[in-house]
């Protein structure tokens, strides 16, 4: 065997064991350091403190996702940068991030950026109020009198598919649990990972999920477009979810792991 | 380089706080007890001495007294800065470690209402390492300073929010004034006798708990659609239900020993808007009899225990509302317990 040929085996040798950390050099901005643009703030996946542009204290679903994503990468340090407007970080122009997690669901209109796989299910969720029994499908949905907040795809969702006079629509999510937790409402319908953060903790006053209803959509890591790490991104979150850490994640800052939900119903 | 910024923090602190006119007089720091916020006076000087008596927590006294802090034990202060009589406070992370939303909001609540409780001190700004907070504190926008008299209302123990849950429990009609009136305490009365709280019609601590977590009164048992009457003697409560769902929950008063409203099934079978009674010489508003001369009506004392001659008195706020509700025929069930 060549020299060139044994040296060849070391390197194949040497990135299989390496197998654990995506990629040693990840192509980032800065080496060695994972840019994250977040959008503070949103309850459960990022809040904390900011000074300008800069993060200095952050903690949330999506923050704990950004730091085992940079470890996923062989990256030492995450710096974290406040990006105040959502729509800042789908638009053209010069990134000052490496990715960004601010609950972005992929949008076909997006050209400035690239989207990875998704880390998290962002559809619909069913709430049973207390005393209420599980309802199994629409069918069962339609003879409760079911809620959701006006201007979401939970109110469509009812107008379109559930067909039902014996709907309400609240004005906020506040409003909407609180319905739920008095009785009003039976059953109620709202954005899965926002209520998923506001149930933590509440102690099953407002009810339980019984089931979510699939819109298709879910949270994706935004990249600048062209970026060059979108694979080793796709690769980490894959192993991620495939050894159960996004799981682990979901369940220390959600009252349950959105992606366990039993689907009650498809909206598409 | 960080350890000389730290330095130079305390250097403005010290100076800042040397500058600030000393006040002799005793502080006061808030404390919490049963979630309300509770001053209680302290020896301390200035913004530095009270902060520092606040973060200390209340003595093993105080505590057996009831009063307790949501502010966690050991909270760093990493600066303190006063200008122009506003107070600028950047403490540790530890300040916002993970708590119930409520837990999180009484922080603030006694930061701000201790330190802005300082003579001369016109706002208080609070920073968490360094930064603005941003959703740390949930309710609280703390991105410009907070005066005492301007905290945001506890969004669920409120006043208004209080009232709203009574409506949304059924212990209040919808679309009432907004005020917290009479009516209010008729239908915290009729919460008190449901949640099996001590009946004084007034909105204590323990009735607020209670309220935040309760859920709508439930039938004591679910017969399908129609509408029926409950009437609990024990609680002094009667459910108005419809398809199984109680609808409104009602502060009444049934019969006194010796004439005790009799337990069993019946059904209206006539009704008066101003009836008479012959045995007492009383005029009966509303009265929608059920059974014998047994019969719902108004009465003008409706107190928290049975004290009439055997009918049930139902207060003045909801007598129409009940006459209207209990048509010819509408079952009414007269349990002990329920």
């Amino acid at each position: 065997m060549s020299r060139t040929a044994l040296l060849a085996a070391a390197l194949v040798t040497a990135s299989v064991t390496a197998s654990g950390a995506v990629a040693a050099t990840a192509p980032t901005r800065t080496a060695g350091e994972l840019a994250v643009a977040l959008s503070l703030p949103a309850p459960g996946f990022q809040v904390g403190s900011v000074r300008g542009a800069r993060v200095v204290y952050a903690r949330g679903l999506e923050v704990d996702v950004a730091r085992v994503l940079a470890r996923r990468l062989g990256l030492a340090r995450v710096r974290l940068i406040q990006v105040r407007d959502t729509t800042r970080l789908l638009a053209g122009g010069a990134k000052r991030w490496d990715v960004s997690l601010a609950q972005l669901v992929p949008v076909q209109k997006a050209r400035a950026v690239a989207f990875s796989v998704p880390y998290l299910p962002a559809g619909q969720a069913v709430l049973a109020a207390r005393g209420v029994p599980r309802p199994r499908g629409l069918t069962a949905l339609r003879r409760l009198v079911v809620c959701a907040v006006r201007r979401t795809p939970g109110a469509a969702f009812l107008a379109q598919r559930l067909g039902t006079s014996r709907r309400l629509v609240a004005r906020d999510l506040g409003e909407l649990l609180r319905w739920t937790q008095t009785g009003r409402c039976e059953a109620a319908v709202a954005d899965l990972p926002t209520l998923a953060a506001r149930l933590r903790g509440s102690g099953g006053r407002y009810g339980r999920v019984v089931g979510a209803i699939d819109t298709g959509d879910a949270f994706a890591v935004a990249l600048p477009a062209g970026s060059p790490l979108l694979a080793d991104v796709n690769r980490a979150l894959t192993r991620l979810r495939r050894d159960g850490t996004l799981r682990r994640i979901a369940l220390r800052w959600l009252a349950f792991d959105p992606a366990r939900l039993r689907v009650l119903a498809r909206a598409r | 380089m960080r350890c000389m910024r730290r330095t130079l923090a305390v250097v403005v602190a010290l100076v800042s706080v040397a500058a600030w006119p000393a006040d002799a007089a005793a502080g006061k720091v808030w404390f919490l007890r049963q979630g309300d916020a509770v001053a209680v006076e302290r020896r301390a000087d200035g913004v530095a001495a009270t902060l520092r008596a606040l973060l200390a927590g209340p003595t093993a006294r105080e505590r057996a007294r009831g009063l307790s802090s949501a502010l966690p034990a050991g909270v760093p202060v990493r600066s303190l800065v006063i200008r122009r009589r506003l107070v600028t406070l950047d403490l540790g992370a530890r300040v916002a470690t993970v708590a119930p939303d409520r837990t999180l909001r009484s922080r603030v609540r006694q930061l701000v209402l201790t330190v802005g409780s300082v003579r001369g001190v016109t706002g208080v700004r609070v920073l968490v390492e360094g930064g603005v907070p941003l959703g740390l504190f949930p309710g609280v926008d703390l991105r410009r300073p907070l005066r005492p008299s301007a905290l945001p209302a506890e969004p669920e123990t409120g006043l208004g929010a209080l009232r709203q849950r009574l409506e949304d429990l059924g212990f209040l009609p919808r679309g009432g004034p907004d005020s917290v009136d009479e009516r209010t305490g008729v239908a915290v009365l009729a919460f008190e006798k449901w949640a099996r709280l001590p009946r004084d019609g007034r909105l204590d601590p323990r009735d607020i708990s209670a309220l935040v977590v309760a859920s709508r009164p439930r039938p004591s048992q679910l017969v399908g659609p129609g509408r029926r009457i409950e009437v609990s003697l024990d609680r002094q409560l009667a459910l108005l239900i419809e398809n199984d769902r109680v609808e409104r929950a009602v502060h009444i008063s049934t019969g006194a020993p010796g004439w005790s409203t009799p337990a069993g099934s019946f059904r209206v079978y006539r009704k008066e808007r101003l009836s008479w009674s012959v045995p007492f010489e009383v005029w009966m508003p509303w009265a929608s009899y059920f059974t014998g001369g047994i019969a719902f009506h108004e009465y003008s004392y409706v107190p928290a225990y049975p004290a009439s001659h055997g009918c049930v008195r139902v207060n003045s706020f909801d007598a129409t509302m009940f006459y209207d509700f209990a048509t010819y025929g509408t079952p009414v069930r007269v349990l002990w317990s329920a």
